[in-house]
């Protein structure tokens, strides 16, 4: 009897103490990381005056950063005693992004994030970015360089300035990624413009010749190409488009452009002389190293200024910048910050200060890269930190060396081709689908079915076009087409 | 767990009383805190629902939004398309699931030495174990145009090659053919514990009496599994709005063209709102979810209750 009472105390306790552990676990492991970028801002104030404070940046990763902290300690050691501030770096994959940050934001956990994945839209209809134009307006002359007044516009909304553009390409040329080795066969160049007739020529003629690879290939899964001519101000699922690269002002049924059905019909015609991938719809492969695999010929892609492993790029459509362009990826503060002011001084000075620009760009020199003498650089066998393999993350890598893969002149060619691509006429408009939530819904759905089937070819492009058009009739296309249309005229009258 | 209780007050007399109830007490307040914390708690969170939800206000400050996150899920023509299949496919599942797994178990108590019924327990059980992401690749080696097995298969006999993933008129049945080879071995081993819990002097006296093979399944194992299978289909019932995410979601390879025979309302839910992040229209398809399922058990149980009150739930 007394064995027994002594098991059930011993097994009461054990869960108990297991259930109290269990809880505390998680929250420890958040703590101590606080404590200690904490111990580095005290450390660094010392000789300053005021206080230092932490504030938390989230920045999106395509791949792990493990040696993120020594980093931060090298901005910290520079950013504390110049700005009052030190920052905890949070890369956070992609593929958790939008969950993470949604969750991020609803405390003050974080301070300065990207808004990417979800439309700067949705996270200024949640109220969950800061309103920034005062401290735009009290900003540094050299931040004020950075971006001119017409690309903050690109950020903005109802007049407010809720995010800082961070550097990337806003424009895209599409055009047709080709095995560079296939592409000298055909005597086809770098840059050369294509139409898609030619196009379609060269794809039969590489038929034959290479009748075991695939002809053509969707850019990446089922995505055939990322945009083509069409804006759809602000909207994903393109319901409601401004034509002709966004040179024509009036809103349109997608699926009745002609640059649509054209498109289309050759991709239909394609896929229907087995050129492309049967199984397009349910294909998870990038195109790009389906070609490399030596699987496949070409695909159409998206792209700046960047260069392709293996790949000639050619010119279909010349590189234009949808209206929303600035809004894709930037950099703001989440609304519930508890200290906004020190979250707009780590802003600033990741577009200001060249040397935290360098080490938030390429990491600590010697550990993580070296540079060339050409002014470009290499990465180390450390591989701790590469996020400069995609910059394009990043609030601001202007002033940071580029990688050798990109050329010496990256950034620069970057700058230069942000400024001479040609803009959407809706540039800085986004769209608001609060009044007509319940038809864009709807219509999204509608989209879902039939986008991806009509542009891989996998349909028939008259029949399908003709019944998505009557389910988006059905699902209030009409209403949605009206209120983007009166949106966008507002829009361009107040500017 | 009151009637243990009582059993052991009676059993201890007045001085072993609280005793042993503070012990018994002690052992189950650990896993009443975590279900009051995991699962009582944040059902406040429901009031979401009803909120027009503003995150820099939080749940208690955003304003209130009356019914009006709860009208995309019947203002749009795929309502009655969604509840349709969300409905019909959990019919289909239930009886099917439910008939499949009976077999199995009532097979397994056939099966004689250990060895033979660990391996069987095990290989059945391993289908379950898969993450439906897996499942849905092994599908796709099934039905791929390029490289599919089944469509080589026709190929070989001299037929075209399927689209399986452009034609929803395939899919109902291979979703269905999926689920059962997916959830058969689970619910089978609940099965299984109760058949072999069954008095085994049963069956013997049921053999001395001249009863065959089928007759003794048909007279003491399904009479002895009734109470199981009404709880597993009330249980199954309060789920009939909901619907296997990863099943639904995955298996088609978000092929969008398959959405009117493969999307129920929880696919439905997530692809409208990924885009909106609306917090409060997603809660507000949970709540509609779990209330209506909350009805549907209230009434199966009440159909139970009037047909054999002691098999009823409640």
């Amino acid at each position: 009897m007394k064995m027994k009472k002594l098991l059930t105390f011993v097994l009461t306790a054990a869960m108990t103490l297991g259930l109290t552990a269990c809880g505390g676990g998680s929250g420890d492991g958040s703590g101590s990381a606080a404590n200690s970028s904490d111990g580095v801002g005290a450390a660094g104030s010392d000789g300053s005056a005021g206080t230092v404070q932490n504030v938390v940046v989230a920045i999106p990763t395509l791949f792990d950063i493990n040696d993120s902290q020594m980093v931060a300690d090298a901005i910290n050691e520079i950013a504390a005693d110049k700005y009052g501030v030190t920052v905890t770096l949070e890369f956070i994959a992609v593929g958790n992004w939008a969950q993470q940050t949604n969750l991020l934001l609803t405390s003050d956990e974080v301070d300065v994030l990207a808004f990417y994945s979800t439309p700067l839209t949705t996270f200024i209809k949640n109220n969950q970015a800061l309103p920034l134009e005062d401290y735009v307006e009290n900003a540094s002359d050299a931040f004020k360089a950075v971006w001119s007044d017409a690309e903050l516009q690109g950020t903005s909304m109802n007049g407010h300035i809720y995010a800082i553009p961070n550097l990337r390409n806003f424009g895209n040329t599409r055009g047709l990624d080709i095995d560079e080795k296939i592409a000298a066969e055909f005597g086809i160049e770098d840059g050369q413009h294509m139409t898609l007739d030619e196009v379609s020529e060269f794809l039969y003629a590489a038929h034959e010749a290479y009748p075991d690879r695939y002809a053509i290939v969707p850019q990446g899964g089922s995505n055939m190409v990322s945009g083509w001519t069409w804006d759809g101000l602000g909207d994903s699922k393109f319901i409601g488009v401004l034509e002709d690269c966004g040179q024509d002002l009036t809103v349109k049924n997608l699926f009745e452009t002609d640059d649509f059905t054209e498109l289309c019909t050759y991709t239909r015609q394609w896929y229907a002389d087995g050129l492309s991938m049967a199984d397009a719809l349910s294909n998870t492969e990038d195109g790009k190293k389906l070609i490399q695999a030596g699987k496949a010929v070409a695909c159409l892609e998206n792209y700046a200024v960047d260069t392709a492993e293996g790949c000639i790029r050619t010119v279909i459509v010349d590189a234009w910048a949808v209206s929303n362009s600035y809004a894709e990826l930037c950099y703001g503060i989440n609304t519930n910050s508890s200290k906004p002011d020190a979250a707009w001084k780590a802003l600033e000075m990741f577009y200001v200060d060249q040397d935290i620009c360098e080490l938030l760009t390429n990491g600590i020199e010697g550990t993580h890269y070296t540079v060339n003498e050409d002014g470009t650089t290499t990465y180390t066998e450390n591989g701790g930190y590469n996020i400069s393999a995609i910059a394009w993350v990043l609030p601001y890598s202007g002033y940071a060396h580029p990688i050798d893969a990109n050329g010496p002149a990256y950034f620069e060619d970057l700058i230069a081709f942000n400024d001479s691509c040609m803009k959407s006429k809706g540039l800085g408009f986004a769209f608001d689908s609060t009044s007509v939530a319940n038809q864009y819904t709807a219509c999204c759905n509608v989209m879902d079915k039939y986008y991806a089937a009509l542009m891989c070819g996998t349909v028939d492009v008259e029949s399908t076009i003709a019944q998505a058009n009557a389910e988006l009739e059905a699902a209030g296309l009409s209403d949605i087409i009206s209120a983007k249309q009166e949106q966008l005229d507002a829009f361009l009258s107040a500017r | 767990m009151t009637d243990t209780l009582t059993k052991m007050q009676k059993k201890g007399g007045m001085k072993g009383k609280t005793k042993t109830s503070l012990a018994l007490i002690s052992m189950m307040l650990p896993g009443m805190i975590y279900l009051v914390i995991n699962n009582y708690i944040p059902m406040a969170g429901l009031v979401v629902a009803f909120k027009s939800f503003d995150y820099s206000k939080g749940i208690w400050g955003s304003g209130w939004a009356g019914l009006g996150n709860f009208t995309y899920l019947f203002k749009t023509q795929d309502a009655f398309n969604i509840v349709r299949n969300t409905l019909l496919y959990n019919v289909v599942f239930i009886l099917l699931g439910n008939m499949l797994a009976i077999t199995v178990a009532v097979m397994l108590n056939f099966l004689r030495g250990q060895v033979n019924k660990k391996v069987y327990q095990t290989l059945i059980l391993i289908p379950y174990l898969i993450s439906m992401v897996v499942v849905s690749y092994i599908v796709y080696g099934f039905l791929s145009m390029d490289n599919g097995f089944l469509n080589k298969l026709i190929e070989t006999f001299g037929g075209t090659a399927v689209s399986w993933y452009t034609q929803p008129k395939y899919w109902p049945f291979i979703l269905t053919l999926v689920h059962l080879w997916s959830g058969f071995g689970y619910s089978s081993i609940v099965y299984y514990a109760t058949v072999i819990g069954i008095d085994s002097s049963l069956y013997e006296a049921a053999s001395i009496d001249g009863a065959n093979v089928w007759e003794q399944v048909w007279h003491i194992t399904l009479p002895g599994l009734r109470m199981t299978i009404i709880t597993l289909v009330l249980m199954a019932m309060g789920r009939m709005f909901y619907s296997d995410f990863g099943l639904f979601y995955q298996v088609p390879m978000r092929s969008g063209l398959l959405s009117g025979a493969t999307d129920t309302i929880d696919v439905f839910v997530y692809k409208a709102l990924t885009q909106l992040n609306d917090v409060g229209r997603a809660s507000a398809a949970g709540l509609l979810q779990s209330v209506l399922g909350f009805f549907m058990v209230l009434t199966a149980n009440l159909i139970v209750r009037k047909v054999d009150s002691d098999s009823a739930l409640f």
